[in-house]
């Protein structure tokens, strides 16, 4: 699973976007050209984006997980996207409040018993100092790549 | 003897961010010595799972709306880190009662 994944196709340093929709268009696009999605994921994700929005905040890192119903999704995969400029999303906590975000994972999910340990690596990685501000200071889609690769696939990844 | 608590945790697909929170809040309850069973859902689908396995505590991870009448905790916080400890003794606190 981990080579196709993720690679160096989906991973996006730099990511220029006006707002979370164009991000996530190119996000979309991403997975879409490695066939990981059908053409309905980037309307899924904004809908449900919509209803029930995933701008999260740690302590370290303001990110977005926006997804859509696995119908959508041909196979597992990731496409990352580090802003230039931070876009708002709204709040996963408090829909009514808005994050600068910084980060987006957008997740192809298919089989959700398969990927637990992948998404709870995810999380964990929002949560840890050094890793965050690895992926912040990251220099090249390479080096950002290492960090998802490195991170998302230990299991009893206990910090 | 009494039966195990459920726990449903529900979010808008009912596969990403409810899968991260669901072990999340098994292995903190386990630690405690907790033994809970944990169901997973769509937050549309939260009336009929209710019903169907009669939990005793709903989390989640969106805006449910409605009314339940059982208790439900908003589980952001074991996805930001931040207030987790706050969360997991509500969580107690309800499973308790």
């Amino acid at each position: 699973m981990k080579k196709t994944f993720i690679d160096l196709d989906l991973i996006n340093l730099n990511l220029e976007a006006q707002d979370k929709i164009e991000a996530i268009k190119i996000l979309s696009g991403k997975l879409y050209e490695k066939g990981k999605v059908k053409t309905s994921f980037f309307n899924a994700v904004l809908d449900r984006e919509k209803k029930f929005p995933t701008g999260l905040k740690t302590k370290f890192i303001s990110f977005a997980l926006p997804h859509a119903d696995s119908k959508h999704v041909n196979s597992a995969g990731v496409a990352v996207g580090l802003l230039k400029k931070p876009v708002k999303f709204k709040s996963m906590e408090d829909p009514d409040n808005n994050v600068n975000v910084k980060l987006i994972v957008l997740l192809a999910v298919k089989d959700k018993s398969k990927q637990v340990i992948v998404l709870q690596n995810l999380i964990k990685m929002m949560q840890n100092k050094i890793t965050t501000q690895n992926i912040l200071s990251s220099n090249d889609d390479k080096e950002l790549l290492l960090l998802f690769q490195n991170n998302l696939f230990v299991k009893n990844n206990n910090y | 003897m009494k039966s195990k608590k459920k726990i449903i945790v529900a979010c808008g697909t009912g596969i990403a961010t409810s899968t991260a929170v669901k072990s999340k809040i098994y292995d903190y309850l386990k630690e405690k010595g907790m033994n809970v069973e944990i169901d997973q859902c769509k937050i549309s689908e939260l009336k009929s799972q209710i019903e169907n396995t009669k939990a005793d505590l709903v989390v989640t991870t969106g805006p449910v709306g409605g009314n339940y009448n059982l208790p439900v905790v908003n589980g952001v916080s074991f996805l930001t880190g931040i207030n987790e400890e706050k969360t997991l003794n509500e969580i107690i606190s309800y499973l308790k009662t």
